[in-house]
């Protein structure tokens, strides 16, 4: 008789597995019929990101193209300008001015609330836009996904930034530390994926203060075949009156628990740089 | 579309597996199949051809126990394994020996029965199953310690015996 448990759990997996016939056409037919739509919806969502932005560029060029061109060419484009050197001395023109970065500002938004869209629709079920003020058009955790999650953290936030670095060191600054990342195997061609963790130090002056926030912090870099560097960050926090030494272990648990949302909407591929 | 052919044929290859350890995970049928499907679907999503692909094998694995664990925890409140199947389909005929296991199983965490069933059905190592879940070597070994350890608490509260397999 076998006496050790994980002999015993090996044995017992070989022969209650081993002998099932797994319906193999089924899986594939229906596993190739899911990749389609999932396909066909992300390109979509990359085509409709990639057309709002591009109909506020030609939005802002053809308000800024009188100021940036000389007379001549702006004119042969059916447009016509000022003095060159006009907008510096002319109030009405620098209000002007100021009124065209506003509306170049106003038709971004909606790019970037289909980026937010994009990335709600890339971390997977149990996810929720958040366009409000102060979180930086960001994804939220719906109440179900929030479950584990202590209740009266005030964040859990998720955003995605496509830049160009990694930032992997470890390190220690104003009262916040951060690990080395993790290198984790995620993807097809064996593209490295990292994870790196961070946190507020709990005994650091910067937490004598009232109102101080207790933060944990997630951290997922991939780096697409075009050189772009995406990072997905989770961050969760709460008022330092209220964090326990068990209400953070509880936090960074379901954070690990989103850890793989986060790693889906960071290797999703083919992101465009942020427009930020 | 990426190459459907290809696909199909890498799909056809990795199904059973993929399924026998879907299985082993949610303890159901129907639920192995939705895991299966919804992996196969997200690798297709990202099909660049088998020769652009390292590791079909690692791969499909890692994205099908990932898939499993970032769903867990949303159909953990509505969904309880039902540790059944039908019968035609397992050959094994030891009914109480699969439904001992799988209930042990299905009272782990989600990331301790992926570890198990990485370490002991996959047969990986831990530095292997630490690069798969994105843990350290430390945090493979100490989940795979506490693991074993509900199990045998578990069976032996339901006066469970995966030795019999041994008899």
């Amino acid at each position: 008789m076998t006496s050790n448990i994980d002999e015993q759990v090996r044995q017992a997996m070989r022969a209650v597995a081993g002998g099932i016939e797994p319906p193999v056409q089924e899986l594939v037919d229906e596993g190739l019929a899911r990749g389609r739509r999932l396909f066909r919806r992300h390109r979509i969502t990359t085509m409709a990101g990639g057309s709002v932005t591009a109909a506020a560029m030609v939005a802002a060029a053809v308000f800024l193209v009188p100021q940036v061109l000389p007379d001549s060419t702006a004119e042969d484009l059916g447009v016509t300008t000022g003095g060159g050197s006009e907008a510096k001395e002319n109030p009405a023109k620098e209000l002007a001015e100021r009124e065209l970065e506003m509306r170049a500002g106003e038709k971004a938004r909606p790019a970037l609330e289909t980026e937010v869209d994009a990335l709600v629709a890339d971390l997977g079920p149990g996810w929720t836009a958040h366009t409000g003020p102060g979180f930086d058009l960001a994804a939220m955790p719906t109440d179900e996904r929030r479950e584990g999650l202590p209740d009266g953290y005030e964040y859990a936030t998720v955003v995605r930034d496509v830049g160009d670095e990694i930032h992997c060191q470890a390190g220690e600054e104003k009262g916040t530390q951060v690990d080395a990342c993790v290198e984790v195997l995620t993807t097809p061609d064996a593209k490295p994926v990292y994870v790196r963790w961070g946190r507020t130090l709990i005994d650091h002056p910067n937490m004598n203060y009232a109102g101080a926030s207790v933060q944990d912090d997630l951290w997922v870099f991939y780096e697409q075949d075009d050189g772009a560097v995406v990072t997905v960050r989770l961050w969760v926090a709460e008022p330092i009156e209220q964090s326990t030494p068990d209400r953070r272990v509880a936090a960074t648990e379901w954070m690990e628990q989103q850890q793989d949302a986060l790693i889906a909407a960071a290797t999703v591929g083919d992101l465009q740089r942020s427009h930020r | 579309m990426p190459a459907d052919t290809e696909f199909t044929e890498f799909a056809a290859a990795r199904s059973g597996p993929m399924f026998r350890t879907a299985w082993l995970l949610t303890g159901d049928w129907h639920l192995a199949e939705d895991l299966v499907q919804e992996s196969l679907g997200k690798i297709y999503r990202k099909w660049r051809g088998l020769s652009n692909m390292h590791d079909p094998a690692a791969f499909a694995r890692a994205v099908l126990v990932r898939t499993f664990i970032s769903h867990r925890r949303l159909r953990s409140s509505r969904e309880r394994p039902a540790a059944k199947l039908p019968e035609h389909a397992v050959r094994d005929g030891d009914a109480e020996l699969r439904l001992t296991l799988l209930d042990g199983l299905g009272q782990l965490e989600p990331k301790d029965r992926v570890v198990l069933v990485l370490r002991y059905w996959e047969d990986r190592s831990v530095e292997e199953t630490a690069a798969e879940l994105g843990l350290s070597a430390g945090a493979v070994r100490s989940r795979s310690f506490r693991a074993l350890e509900r199990l045998r608490v578990v069976l032996a509260d339901n006066n469970g015996d995966l030795s019999a397999l041994g008899r």
